[in-house]
């Protein structure tokens, strides 16, 4: 098992390295221009030369790629490099890359574990009673409406939340902010919405999957009590997957809160992050993505890990994995 | 039938809670009233105002870190750091206009109790013109020097460029600026010394701090002391009790800066009550706005709006035998008739009117310089290209438009298929907005739907700029912070070709030397009548066509006063004046 | 024989049709939904007889921001039309219910040409993956996971960002982020049934590769796919959405559904109306989409046949 975990988190690093090939060429081809965006209107042609030549921007990709890796020396603009654990500052915000991804990745956490909870809270539920009864009335019901969210823009959804409870009612603000948890209903709602369609969709052809198998046949063949039959028998086969999902789910949640921060203004890494696509804020792009890309990993090792204790089939996958070893 | 009992019902709360009535007033939602919320378009740069320049940080640091002479509205100057305002009759600036001397206010501290002294405004000019980082190198590229006479004077030379060859020349050190430049008098000298990225920084806190100041260090003179800047999007900075201007009045202990890049979004949260003052709300809910209690305060601004026709483009451009051909008189081509075709085509009016554009917030420009400054022409005087002009149609004028057309030769015309000039235009939502009125009103007179937009990120356009190359058209903006006509002329002088600001690629004789006059002269009357020679000459060759001047807008909650004194042309606001009403 | 092959596989085709339509049918929700998508499909197709694409892209100022059934007087191609605003006018002037159905033709575009790029990319790698193995299949699940560990969302901006804004580049943005997902559908159903006995016994009787294509791995690939792709069609309208959001969509005055929500999202308190029909027109196409993927899960499914 701690073989098993080892191996996956060396896997990570050349995941991680490809991300950062792939960021950085997307970047490299980017039109916009961190030199020109530093010097401000009407610059000589002298001093954007310069410029250039100070931050490595007038260099081949390959140099470029390898600087960001292996570090560039520099008074002003220099850093040791990714390897090294530093990328430098951002060319906008003149912060430490790493410095500023941690005071805003932590708000991004919050919002997501929020919103898979509320969607984990409802759509589960939902995702019973609508397997229970397939096809009926209360099945049609629940399905558009857990589709519902699923079916409109994210944006959309945000704006009428906020015009509704926030310019009308009054009931929560508009702006968010992770220090006040009034101010992280609206957001933790809109973002749940997608989540709470997938996981409720999961519940539901994983317990119709379920409730097809003998074993709850017999059991009810036997004269159980339907509601010991689900809850006790179906529902504990049926969540297996539900869990895989919802990891997936928390994963995607914490790089798509993109859209949700930037409406509500929230502090999160996702805003940070599109801004610093627009503005090619290379050291800033990179070093978030990584990060994201490296969390995205871990949580699906701690789902696969999970998904071993849940069920006792799954745990031969590690011991038969360190036999071969 | 229950099942549909209960649809019924959710569906009329649903609707119920959509259309609830807004309630009246905004309230202060769990907030100290003692903190003004402040709203900034973007995430701020670093507080550093001798490097960065933006907008977002200037609205910060001018409450942090003070200039030494300020600007007021009707440009008129008044002294901050510096004791008096340098002028030719208190003999404070030399006989020949080049050298200003400035005797420092005394006994000022900064936040962190380190004086106030001439060492400071040295080393802030260095830092300024010669570190690699500086974006406001090329507005202050006329200081020649600054020299420290004593510990509470300082003396400023202005000068200009031995030779014009040497602008291709990076300046990097005070060494470098006495050899290849010559003492000169500076027509917009105090301008520049009251943009707020002159603003004066500490010494010894900026040299320990290092890479850190602007982000976690942050010392001035000002109203306000930084506190902290708990996340990208947010600063927050508190009262200076030790202000040598009194704190006393300083009405609002505490401000927090909160960046929201929504325009829509800013209005919500002006009408919840969540924020004091924004600038960049939507202008379409204004009425909205002042229904629900919130002040509007509106001046004119320095905020042009145009539209520029790249010299250099087959179409639209003015070439011969391949190359530019604008100095003085110049032929008429297809292209020459093309662009006055287009020029006549467009009205830009009904954008002024257009809610979610203008919404009547902004009046129509008949030249390219700003109302009030120097040698803006006023109306439409007669004999003029400017008597074209009229405030309802601008120079809109469809058979003029129509007859430019007709005068097309049928080869060329062949070129003119639907899209074929392209009109490139940054990726916000406005300018966009501005750019496809412009392409239908194209269409609808000349009947060919000529226009095609083209959005990109600001840098690439500026990139293309440089050359000229890939583009007909660009509808853009200009900001002129300094409030001094020479700043404007950046856009039409045909030294700036090249750096990507004369994306016209416009570089007639008459306007350069003009230019010239204008800003190397202290003396008003000769520095308008260039300027006025620079606008009217502008208006004759038409490469460029200026639409509209934007207005200033604010909103604030009603308890902020004194809203007319703090608000500037430029969209700053100078919070330590505001108020507090009850 | 090849041609054998075909014909044969159609016909068991037809009967699995019959077979798979009674299965889907007994969702109600499923076959509303695709009467609806249709009513939108055959919208999209003759939007040029309901409004000409030149009057629903022209701006009348004059007429901006008109309630529906309002009547304006359009000053269109050198005359002036009187004309009524059935869904009323947006704040250029435009017909919102116009712009409505050339905009189904653009949504539905962009639906379905991501989806046929996805599968035919996704596809084309996830078989070679799963049918040769060793390094193909090692180099493609590595970049595969390495795709995947970047955030979708962050991913097709940063395409746009750099190729630039325009409809290729934006279908290019969208189907990005669902090649992954093929190429694993397509991979798991490859190595699951490739080494199946009876797959190993049709082989060994010699049976050709189109066949063995044809017989036994094309069905058991077809209904994820299908299911799949459906869902897809629906997300993809979505996305194409939120990139108009951040402005990286398609570019107005062209119409499309997700862009002419996103410049009236201003207007939610000022003109409702304008965000109400756009805003239908995607819930219902991207609602409908996701039931008749539903619908087809469970039709396909062969483990939900009673």
């Amino acid at each position: 098992m701690f073989r098993y975990i080892m191996r996956r988190i060396l896997m990570l690093i050349p995941v991680l390295l490809g991300v950062t090939f792939i960021v950085f060429s997307l970047m490299y081809i980017t039109p916009s221009d961190p030199a020109q965006m530093m010097l401000g209107a009407n610059a000589s042609p002298a001093a954007y030369k310069q410029m250039r030549a100070d931050m490595g921007l007038d260099q081949p990709f390959i140099v470029q790629y390898a600087r960001f890796l292996f570090g560039y020396k520099h008074p002003v603009f220099g850093y040791r490099g990714l390897l090294f654990g530093d990328l430098g500052r951002s060319y906008v915000s003149n912060r430490n890359v790493f410095e500023l991804i941690l005071s805003s990745f932590p708000n991004t956490l919050i919002l997501a574990t929020g919103a898979l909870v509320l969607a984990l809270v409802l759509a589960i539920p939902i995702g019973i009673l609508s397997a229970t009864k397939p096809y009926s009335a209360v099945d049609m019901i629940f399905t558009v409406f857990a589709l519902l969210g699923a079916s409109m823009p994210v944006f959309w959804i945000a704006m009428v939340l906020i015009y509704t409870f926030a310019n009308n009612l009054r009931l929560f603000p508009a702006m968010a902010n992770p220090h006040d948890f009034s101010s992280l209903v609206l957001p933790i709602i809109t973002l749940s919405m997608y989540s709470m369609a997938i996981i409720m969709r999961m519940t539901r052809s994983s317990m119709l999957d379920v409730m097809q198998q003998d074993y709850i046949r017999t059991a009810r063949v036997k004269g159980m009590d339907e509601k010991v039959v689900i809850f006790k028998h179906a529902l504990r086969n049926a969540l297996i997957p539900v869990v895989t999902v919802a990891g997936l789910q928390f994963g995607s949640l914490l790089g798509g809160a993109v859209l949700t921060e930037k409406i509500f203004s929230y502090p999160g890494l996702g805003s940070i992050m599109v801004d610093a696509i627009y503005q090619k804020d290379t050291p800033q792009i990179l070093g978030s993505v990584c990060f994201v890309a490296m969390t995205f990993t871990i949580i699906n090792l701690m789902v696969d890990v999970l998904y071993g204790f849940i069920d006792p089939r799954i745990k031969s996958v590690f011991s038969a994995k360190k036999k071969r070893r | 039938m229950k099942k549909f009992l209960s649809i019924a019902l959710i569906c009329i709360v649903v609707g119920g809670i959509a259309f609830a009535q807004a309630k009246k007033g905004p309230a202060l939602r769990n907030r100290d009233p003692d903190t003004l919320v402040f709203v900034l378009a973007a995430a701020p740069q670093p507080l550093d105002p001798n490097i960065y320049t933006t907008l977002n940080e200037a609205q910060i640091m001018r409450e942090i870190n003070e200039t030494l002479i300020g600007m007021r509205s009707d440009n008129t100057f008044y002294p901050v750091l510096a004791e008096t305002i340098p002028t030719l009759q208190n003999g404070l600036v030399s006989k020949d206009g080049s050298v200003y001397t400035i005797k420092l206010r005394r006994g000022v501290k900064f936040h962190n109790g380190n004086p106030f002294t001439a060492d400071d405004v040295v080393f802030s000019f260095n830092r300024i013109l010669h570190h690699p980082k500086s974006s406001s190198k090329s507005m202050f590229s006329a200081i020649l020097s600054v020299v420290k006479v004593d510990d509470y004077t300082v003396k400023i030379t202005f000068g200009k460029l031995k030779d014009p060859e040497y602008a291709t020349i990076a300046l990097t050190s005070w060494e470098d600026r006495a050899k290849y430049m010559t003492p000169s008098p500076y027509g917009p000298a105090l301008n520049i010394l009251a943009h707020y990225c002159s603003g004066i920084e500490d010494k010894e806190t900026v040299e320990a701090a290092g890479a850190d100041y602007g982000t976690k260090v942050v010392v001035g003179t000002g109203p306000y002391k930084f506190v902290s800047w708990p996340n990208p999007q947010e600063v927050h900075v508190t009262r200076n009790d030790e202000w040598w201007g009194g704190a006393s009045n300083v009405a609002f202990k505490n401000v927090v800066f909160r960046a929201m890049s929504e325009q829509p979004q800013v209005n919500n949260v002006l009408i919840t009550g969540e924020v004091d003052m924004a600038f960049n709300l939507s202008r379409l809910d204004i009425a909205n706005i002042e229904r629900a209690g919130l002040t509007i305060t509106t001046k004119p601004g320095v905020t042009i709006w145009y539209g520029i026709f790249n010299m250099n483009s087959d179409l639209v451009g003015q070439k011969k035998n391949g190359k530019l051909d604008l100095s003085g008189q110049y032929t008429e081509s297809d292209s020459t008739h093309l662009r006055r075709a287009i020029f006549y085509s467009i009205n830009p009016v009904p954008f002024i009117r257009q809610v979610d554009l203008f919404n009547g917030y902004a009046i129509p420009a008949n030249q390219m310089m700003q109302p009030g400054f120097l040698g803006y022409v006023e109306g439409a005087p007669a004999g003029t290209p400017f008597a074209e002009f009229n405030e309802k149609t601008w120079y809109f004028n469809r058979e003029k438009a129509k007859e430019e057309f007709a005068k097309i030769s049928p080869e060329f015309k062949a070129k003119l298929g639907p899209e074929s000039v392209t009109l490139v235009v940054g990726n916000i939502t406005d300018r966009v907005k501005i750019a496809n009125n412009v392409k239908d009103q194209v269409k609808t007179t000349l009947g060919v739907d000529l226009i095609k937009v083209v959005p990109m990120v600001n840098a690439q356009i500026i990139q293309q700029s440089k050359t000229g190359e890939g583009y007909d058209m660009v509808v853009t903006g200009w900001f002129t912070p300094t409030m001094d006509p020479d700043y404007t002329c950046i856009i039409y002088n045909g030294e700036s070709i090249g750096t990507g600001m004369n994306g016209a690629l416009y570089n007639n004789d008459v306007v350069n030397k003009n230019i010239q006059i204008g800003r190397y002269s202290l003396d008003p009357a000769v520095r308008k009548e260039a300027y006025v020679k620079v606008q009217t000459q502008l208006m004759t060759d038409k490469p460029y066509f200026p639409m509209v001047y934007e207005n200033v807008l604010f909103a604030s909650h009603p308890r902020v006063g004194n809203l007319d004194q703090a608000i500037f042309k430029t969209k700053l606001v100078d919070i330590h004046l505001l108020t507090k009403l009850q | 024989m090849g041609n054998n092959t075909l014909s044969r596989f159609m016909a068991r085709q037809s009967k699995n049709i019959t077979q798979f339509w009674r299965q889907f049918s007994r969702n109600k929700l499923a076959v509303a939904s695709l009467f609806l998508v249709l009513i939108f499909a055959l919208i999209a197709i003759f939007a040029d007889f309901l409004y000409s694409y030149d009057f629903v892209t022209s701006n009348s100022l004059e007429n901006a921001l008109l309630k529906p059934g309002q009547t304006g007087t359009v000053y269109y191609h050198d005359k002036e039309i009187t004309h009524t605003f059935i869904l009323g006018s947006d704040n250029y002037g435009r017909d919102i219910l116009g712009r409505l159905v050339h905009g189904a033709r653009v949504s539905m575009i962009i639906g379905f040409a991501t989806v046929a790029m996805a599968i035919a990319v996704g596809g084309l790698l996830g078989a070679i993956a799963g049918y040769k193995g060793g390094l193909f299949d090692t180099l493609i699940m590595r970049v595969t996971d390495i795709v995947l560990s970047i955030p979708t969302i962050l991913m097709s901006i940063a395409i746009v960002a750099a190729l630039g804004n325009s409809f290729f580049n934006l279908l290019i943005a969208i189907s990005t982020s669902m090649i992954p997902g093929y190429i694993r559908i397509v991979r798991a159903s490859i190595i699951s049934i490739k080494d199946q006995e009876y797959v190993e016994a049709a082989r060994c009787i010699g049976a050709s590769d189109l066949r063995i294509v044809l017989r036994h791995i094309l069905p058991n690939i077809t209904s994820p796919v299908i299911v799949q792709s459906t869902l897809n069609v629906g997300s993809s309208i979505l996305w194409a959405s939120s990139l108009s959001f951040l402005g990286l969509g398609i570019l107005p005055p062209k119409p499309e559904w997700g862009n002419m929500l996103s410049e009236a999202r201003e207007f939610i308190q000022y003109a409702p109306h304008l965000l109400f029909a756009p805003g239908l027109a995607i819930l219902l196409t991207v609602l409908a989409y996701n039931l008749i993927g539903d619908g087809l899960r469970d039709a396909l499914d062969p483990k939900l046949k009673r």
